[in-house]
């Protein structure tokens, strides 16, 4: 009888209950072949596609961005917007320099799990280091009291340190769109170390497969280094090579995004 | 002319350059907008088109943030009021700024500003509220200080806010224009255009209380269809980089009287009326 009176102050659930079917895949080994799974060099950055202005039509009102991007390497997709140079809060006005800002967020469905709407301390940190990635290369002497703004949405991501060397790609595109002075636009590229050999731009399952990771963020024209990034334990030497080879990737990269932007004033 | 005796060993004007791209090494040349110089070489700074004129090299980029001159007539919204002035938003680097005393105070123009004017600056204009005013003078940071000193600016009211990228609108002898088909168009230089009915100026002047105005008037079905081609018109101008100027306005809106007013906007509607345009301003000119 006691069954029969339903509790109606909670959410009840289905009579039946059932087990739950899961997906059996075995943790593949991502250099098990030899080679890598899907057949790259291991200096090969994955495809790369670009579209700069893709938020810009949407609304002809003030609330459209000045420039904005889309960007694609391999699984990667992210998308950026950038504001300005508009009018700068009051309270970190600096006289003589405009300030960058960036904000960087996971969409919830970009990871093999549940990602969270709720921005997390680790895309805090993310979006600091896309500020200090970028923000050498922008003329803010150029804009005193304004303030450039940048949003990265991540729309699918595969390997971490690839995201992030991504969203910097992303975001020089979508500043040259948007028309903002640059010393030069921000290349960046990813490697891995996987017993003892270096490899560019890993997915997910490569980057998991390996002990260190490292991000190189460069202006190509101008020769400099703006962001270095390593997780993980090298030696001097090793690291050393890493940065070599990453600043080619990054040369690549940048030619890449250079072609885009001159194709599409053509 | 003396650059034109120098042998000019490569053409470096009509050059499509990217961020970071080195433009000249030749020290005759004087950097320009869009360009930065460092041990001697001239660079890019925005990607766009290198243009020359005699020793100044600069690029013009596809994209670009107005940047006011003095006696520019533009439309701007207020952002906030402050303590004797609006910032005043321009479409610019910075907001603009318009002062408490370079406006028209109601009941003749040369009455004293009182400190009860100071306390009421939100019935003159008030957060939100679109101004249409001439950029009187810069400030030391580069603000653009605005003045309404002038019975035809003031207060925006009756129609729609367009906008459009800053460097379609040219600067021109008259950026206010009554178009036949009863509507009103203010072509603000820094992009931001207002598409309103068409209230006769004598009107305003008779009543001075209109000039800081909330209230709209009374507007018919006919004319806001009116309001709202011309404004689709503008659009589409600027969609498809066409100038807008009175006369482009005033062509589209002719090419655009077979279509209903939300065609207009369609992807095929708006590049054949935005090619009839393009041809009959060349044949006009």
């Amino acid at each position: 009888m006691s069954l029969n009176i339903t509790d109606r102050r909670r959410i009840n659930g289905p009579q039946r209950s059932v087990e739950p079917v899961y997906t059996t895949t075995s943790p593949v080994d991502a250099f098990a072949a030899g080679g890598r799974m899907d057949g790259r060099a291991l200096d090969q950055v994955r495809p790369i596609f670009i579209k700069t202005g893709p938020l810009d039509a949407q609304s002809l009102s003030a609330a459209a961005p000045s420039g904005s991007a889309y960007y694609e390497q391999g699984k990667i997709r992210v998308s950026c917007a950038v504001y300005g140079p508009r009018q700068g809060r009051k309270s970190s006005n600096n006289a003589r320099m405009g300030t960058f800002d960036c904000d960087f967020k996971y969409a919830p469905f970009s990871c093999s799990w549940k990602r969270s709407h709720v921005k997390t301390s680790d895309e805090k940190e993310i979006a600091l280091m896309l500020e200090q990635a970028v923000a050498p290369a922008i003329r803010l002497d150029a804009y005193p009291k304004a303030s450039v703004d940048a949003f990265v949405t991540v729309i699918e991501s595969d390997g971490k340190a690839a995201t992030i060397a991504a969203a910097i790609n992303c975001i020089s595109a979508a500043l040259a769109d948007a028309g903002i002075e640059l010393y030069d636009s921000v290349a960046a590229c990813s490697m891995s170390l996987h017993s003892e050999q270096w490899v560019s731009d890993c997915s997910q399952i490569e980057e998991n497969a390996s002990s260190c990771s490292l991000l190189v963020a460069r202006m190509p024209s101008a020769d400099e280094v703006t962001y270095l990034l390593q997780h993980g334990k090298t030696t001097p030497e090793q690291t050393q090579q890493a940065i070599q080879t990453c600043a080619n990737d990054c040369t690549r990269v940048y030619a890449v995004i250079c072609r885009y932007l001159q194709a599409t004033l053509e | 002319m003396e650059i034109d005796e120098a042998p000019q060993k490569v053409d470096i004007a009509a050059r499509i350059v990217t961020p970071g791209t080195a433009i000249t090494n030749d020290s005759a040349f004087m950097r320009g907008h869009g360009t930065f110089s460092e041990h001697d070489t001239i660079y890019s700074s925005v990607a766009g088109v290198v243009e020359r004129i005699n020793k100044l090299v600069s690029v013009r980029p596809l994209k670009q943030r107005y940047s006011g001159e003095i006696g520019d007539i533009i439309v701007g919204r207020i952002t906030e009021v402050a303590s004797k002035r609006w910032r005043v938003d321009v479409n610019s680097r910075q907001d603009g700024v318009l002062l408490l005393s370079s406006i028209n105070l109601p009941g003749g123009i040369q009455r004293r500003k009182s400190e009860s004017d100071e306390l009421q600056m939100r019935t003159f204009f008030a957060e939100g509220d679109l101004v249409f005013a001439e950029v009187q003078s810069y400030f030391a940071d580069g603000a653009l200080s605005l003045h309404t000193r002038s019975i035809q600016y003031g207060k925006l009211r009756n129609g729609t806010l367009v906008t459009a990228f800053p460097q379609l609108v040219p600067r021109s002898r008259s950026h206010f224009h009554t178009l036949s088909c009863g509507v009103d168009v203010v072509l603000g230089v820094n992009g931001y255009i207002w598409v309103s009915k068409h209230v006769p100026a004598s009107k305003v002047e008779a009543n001075a209380e209109l000039i800081y105005s909330d209230k709209n008037e009374p507007i018919s079905d006919d004319e806001r269809e009116a309001i709202a081609r011309v404004a689709n018109c503008i659009q589409l101008l600027n969609r498809l980089y066409v100038k807008i100027t009175d006369t482009s306005i005033i062509f589209a809106y002719e090419a655009s009287l077979v279509h209903s007013v939300k065609e207009l906007l369609t992807h095929d509607v708006a590049v054949e009326l935005a090619q009839n345009v393009m041809a009959r301003l060349e044949q006009q000119a």
